[in-house]
């Protein structure tokens, strides 16, 4: 079985979601199912996200990423929650479709439930939520409430 | 932030925010902090409306229910924008092109506005806007109103303007919402706010010249008449004459919304509309005439109501006709109006008892043909005949019945193995009706049948549903096995009707083998009582109101089960009866069930019910049943006690629930309808057995009561209140002199209060502390008589001349006639004699009468000057009392006769002659000869 922790082997398993036919999804599914019980499966899940031009199978990846990174999130290292969110909320900013960027901001309000969770703060959220507020951009102040919507 | 984003030029950002702020208030539900969101309700208002514009009405939906959510916070967020919300939702339901489940959201919203905060709502002056708009709504819809509320069956057949199809949400019914909005206002915003202005504007719209106007006013009278029953059952002298001339329109429409009301009176204002029974059943005879199924059907179910309580002396007259129309309509093809008929039949049947006799055998063929029906359509119809010969066997009891048993037994075991949920309950609710006429003449059948019916009762309401979504579903299946918010475990929740109604008369028909079977039932009576009160599964825990309420009513035949298997003697006051162990086992648990619902039961039907049961309790045990150790060991007087008082502080969980409304503090609720007349009938219970040891705990009931006989309450609170004094103090016996200074003023202003009941009441109590206090009270004697006088001549003449009516002045000359017999010396019997002969005859409360004449007959023994001195009409009381129409009990006519007997023999014997010559009816005048000898 392909390595899904490369990026590429990910992309195919995804694009196997995308299909028409229910044996082949099914299949997928059976294929990810490993991979998604490892906590690093984050990481590939992100790279998706950053680098494949495809917008449902980033869709898929962010779908995915929602699912899993609240389980995950406090079994990370410190460095690693770190660059996680910043991570995700760089990929929120990045992301040109709207359905992807609301499934990223889901995850980043799983994220942040899971900091809340923990008592733990995440100030930049607050001041994210700000930004996007008052961007000028239309598609940004959407994002915003999506954003808002997740966290609650 | 959500301000900003609300007040967006762009509309999709603002509409963002709007979904937002929805996710954000259920976030933080009932928590004082949600109140900060006060400045986003109208920026959100106005997002709403241009959703509208755009056509994004999911979005509206979604915010709209928010506020509904909001509404049932106990947290005030929406208090100070409620008009600004009425508003826009009111907007919603008028303009015709928003679509159908917009329009039903925003009547929701409504809806949840009015029950949660009613005195609010009534604050704000919105009624007679919104009342108008919705009337005029019902107005301009071109169908019939009527029936809206009161379905008549298989009415896609009868209603053929349109099609009645919930499922189908292009077209939404525009009179049905208006109606079941009004109906809403009618039952929570208290009649002191709200019966003023919807009474003027049904009168308005039933008096106008516009066909669509007299419909809509008739309509709302219908859709009001259970919420403001009290009020309407003052104003029935002059609603019932305009609303019959509403029954005769020359508009279809009119007619059957005025006939649909004219159903409703007959539901809630019983038993006052039957005094209208010669105006009413004329027009309702005519009614039944006309050729419209829906008027037919409409008028049978006048009828249902109407005739149930009639007692058989004036329904004898009618009879033939009623039973003729009835057995046209029986014929006719239309499946609805049959069981309309049916349903009237059997009403008819139970007023008409004996009387019912020579109609049976022809109806009984008819119901033959019906009670076998096995295809499912007609499924109803047999449910409904089988209903009919279970009424007809209460009617014409055992004997008379007999021949038809068989055939409804038969109907009801085949109709069992059907497994149809309808034609279960309909069988069960035969069996509860059938085991009261046949006691335990129905031994036979309680193997075959208990066990089957308590297997009904046991069904589980918990059901499990396979995910038919689950192939369907390629994103968020299959990755969340290993998390925990998965809360969809695929059970769900049976709220089908069917089943709730069949477990409801699973247990109706168990309690009633057990009350008539009585120590018959006892091989399964532990399974009966596991059924109800097993931990989580029993029927008492169930979900729904009705089947608790029907659970916990069960007790009490349980109970009677095991009394008389123990053949327990009938406990008196004071007495402690010793228990055998079944019944304490039985008691003890039904009691225990009782205060739990008391505490607990967030709905008024098991609490009201849970009263009675505990009253039946103590009929049957006594004074033991408290004694039982409940919860923690302690007696079960001490839960029922502090229970009691919880319910009188209109405290208890049933009373405060669903009431977010910060205004509710204050004496302008109505009355409850449910709950507190059966609080106040256990207080008396409770009275009845304990005597005087209920003292201690009357004192402190007694401070809560007194809170009902404010002027401010409803007079159906004064009544019931000074209704339960008199109860408790008749039972206490002399220590009601403790409460007696409390009660003159309230006494006082009883006897001169403008509703009748509470005149009845506070006359009877008065006659109960002057007959419990001894001499105690004589130095009060003539500030009663003051009080009284009104009350006995209040209404004679027009006693006399409508032939009804006046139990307040029974009850007020029996008071007098009580003082009379204490003290004859302190009442100037000169002016008050003839005011008691002028109240006689006795039309009311004609268990009054043996103390009235009583008093009489004595002061006649006794030669009292003022008395003889009107000797004629002294006779001609007496005679009264014993012609052929007195209403006179035995006890009363026993005194009569007695009475007339001494005078026969005493110095006034030739005014005695002179009253026998005089009469004219030969009959009556042998019998009055005849007594004498």
């Amino acid at each position: 079985m392909a390595d899904l922790n490369a990026t590429s082997n990910l992309v195919s398993v995804l694009a196997l979601l995308t299909a028409n036919d229910s044996v082949i999804i099914k299949n997928a599914e059976k294929a990810l199912k490993p991979f998604l019980k490892q906590p690093s499966c984050v990481i590939p899940l992100l790279a998706v996200l950053r680098e494949c031009d495809n917008p449902a199978i980033r869709h898929h990846a962010a779908l995915l990423l929602r699912k899993k990174v609240g389980g995950f999130f406090p079994k990370y290292g410190v460095q690693q929650q770190a660059q996680l969110k910043t991570e995700l909320v760089t990929r929120l900013l990045a992301e040109p479709d709207n359905n992807v960027a609301t499934a990223i901001a889901g995850s980043i309000a799983v994220v942040a439930k899971a900091i809340f969770k923990m008592n733990q703060d995440w100030p930049e959220i607050f001041q994210l939520l700000l930004t996007l507020a008052q961007d000028p951009n239309e598609k940004a102040r959407t994002l915003n409430y999506k954003l808002l919507t997740e966290v609650f | 932030m959500f301000v900003l984003g609300c007040q967006d030029s762009v509309h999709h950002v603002a509409a963002s925010a709007l979904s937002s702020i929805s996710s954000y208030v259920v976030q933080l539900g009932n928590c004082e902090e949600i109140n900060r969101l006060h400045p986003v309700i109208n920026p959100m208002l106005s997002v709403m409306a241009k959703c509208l514009q755009n056509g994004d009405e999911d979005l509206v939906i979604e915010a709209l229910e928010v506020i509904q959510e909001c509404c049932s916070l106990d947290q005030p967020l929406i208090n100070d924008y409620i008009e600004a919300i009425v508003t826009f939702v009111m907007n919603v339901l008028h303009e015709k092109d928003n679509d159908s489940s917009v329009q039903q959201s925003a009547a929701q919203t409504l809806m949840d506005i009015i029950e949660y905060r009613p005195k609010l709502f009534a604050k704000k002056n919105l009624i007679s806007p919104v009342l108008s708009t919705l009337m005029d709504m019902i107005a301009k819809d071109e169908t019939s109103a009527a029936g809206s509320l009161f379905t008549v069956p298989n009415s896609d057949a009868v209603l053929d303007e349109k099609e009645d199809d919930d499922d189908d949400f292009s077209h939404i019914d525009v009179p049905k919402l208006a109606q079941t909005i009004i109906d809403t206002m009618a039952i929570h915003i208290p009649s002191k706010y709200f019966s003023d202005p919807v009474l003027a504007m049904v009168s308005q719209g039933m008096s106008s010249p516009d066909p669509q106007m007299r419909k809509a006013g008739c309509a709302v009278l219908g859709v009001i008449t259970e919420g403001c029953c009290d009020r309407i059952r003052d104003n029935l002298p002059s609603i019932v004459p305009s609303i019959l001339v509403a029954v005769q329109d020359t508009q279809p429409y009119v007619r059957e919304c005025a006939c649909f009301a004219l159903g409703q009176f007959s539901e809630f204002c019983q038993p006052e509309i039957l005094d209208y029974y010669e105006t009413v059943l004329p027009v309702i005879f005519q009614a039944l005439d006309d050729p419209r199924p829906t008027m037919q059907a409409t008028t049978c179910y006048v009828l249902e109501y109407f005739c149930e309580n009639l007692q058989p002396d004036i329904l004898r007259p009618y009879l033939s006709t009623l039973m003729n129309k009835l057995a046209v309509l029986l014929q006719t093809g239309d499946k609805g109006t049959q069981e309309m008929a049916l349903t009237a039949i059997a009403a008819t049947a139970v007023a008409a008892e004996k009387d019912f006799l020579p109609y049976t055998g022809a109806i009984c063929e008819v119901l033959r043909q019906l009670l076998f029906q096995t295809e499912p359509s007609m499924f109803t119809i047999r449910g409904r005949a089988l209903d009919c010969l279970g009424h007809i066997a209460v009617a014409l009891e055992d004997d008379l019945f007999t021949p038809y048993f068989e055939m409804g037994m038969q109907s009801t075991l085949s109709g069992i193995e059907l497994n149809n949920e309808l034609l279960k309950e309909h069988s069960f609710i035969f069996i509860a009706n059938i085991a009261k006429v046949r006691g335990k003449k129905f031994e036979p059948f309680l193997g075959k049948l208990v066990p089957y019916i308590l297997e009904v009762a046991q069904e589980s309401e918990i059901f499990r549903v396979e995910n038919e979504d689950e192939e369907d579903d390629n994103q968020d299946q299959d990755y969340e096995e290993d998390e925990e918010d998965d809360d969809d475990d695929g059970y769900r929740l049976n709220i089908m009707e069917g089943f709730i109604n069949t477990k409801k008369a699973a247990l109706t028909a168990l309690g009633a083998l057990a009350e008539h079977t009585q120590e018959l039932f006892i091989p399964f009576l532990k399974q009966t009582l596991e059924t109800v009160v097993t931990k989580d599964i029993g029927s008492i825990h169930s979900l729904h109101e009705s089947i608790r309420g029907e659970s916990v009513n069960i007790l009490q035949f349980l109970v009677i089960a095991a009394s008389c298997y123990a053949k327990m003697p009938s406990p008196k006051q004071g007495e402690i009866l010793p228990l055998d162990s079944i019944v304490a086992e039985v008691t003890k648990a039904s009691l225990e069930v009782c205060i739990m619902t008391f505490i607990s039961d967030d709905e008024k039907l098991p609490v009201s019910n849970a009263c009675q049961t505990v009253e039946g309790i103590l009929e049957n045990v006594g004074l033991a049943a408290l004694q039982l150790p409940v919860e923690n060991n302690e007696p079960a007087l001490n839960g029922i006690m502090s229970s009691l008082l919880s319910l009188l502080s209109e405290k208890a969980p049933c009373q405060v629930a669903a009431k977010a409304d910060h205004q509710d503090e204050g004496d302008d609720n109505d009355h409850d309808q449910v709950v507190i007349d059966a609080v106040a009938d256990l207080v008396s219970a409770l009275a009845k057995y304990m005597g005087p040891a209920f003292v201690p705990y009357f004192t402190e009931f007694h401070k809560l009561l007194l809170k009902f006989t404010k002027p401010a309450r409803t007079h159906s609170d004064r009544a019931m209140a000074i209704g339960c004094y008199a109860e408790v103090f008749a039972y206490i016996g002399q220590p009601c002199l403790n409460f007696a200074e409390q009660l003159f003023p309230i006494l006082q202003a009883g006897l001169a209060d403008p509703a009748e009941g509470v005149r009845r009441n506070s006359a009877y109590c008065l006659a109960v502390l002057v007959e419990k206090a001894g001499t105690a009270l004589v130095p009060h004697y003539m500030n009663f008589l003051q009080w009284l006088h009104p009350v006995c001549v209040h209404n004679i003449e027009s006693k006399k001349s409508s032939g009804s009516g006046g139990p307040d002045v029974d009850n007020a000359i029996a008071a007098v006639s009580k003082m009379i017999n204490f003290s004859p010396n302190t009442i100037p019997l000169n002016h008050v004699i003839p005011v008691i002969l002028d109240a006689l005859p006795m039309h009311g409360d004609n268990n009054e009468g043996p103390i009235v004449y009583g008093c009489l007959s004595n002061l006649v023994q006794a030669s009292e000057s003022n008395t003889v001195s009107l000797i004629s009409r002294v006779i001609g009381a007496f005679a009264e009392a014993l012609s052929p129409r007195s209403k006179a009990t035995d006890e009363t006519k026993v005194i009569c006769i007695e009475a007339l007997r001494n005078i026969s023999k005493s110095p006034y014997s030739n005014a005695l002659s002179a009253y026998f010559s005089s009469v004219n009816d030969p009959e009556f005048s042998r019998y009055l000869a005849s007594i004498l000898n």
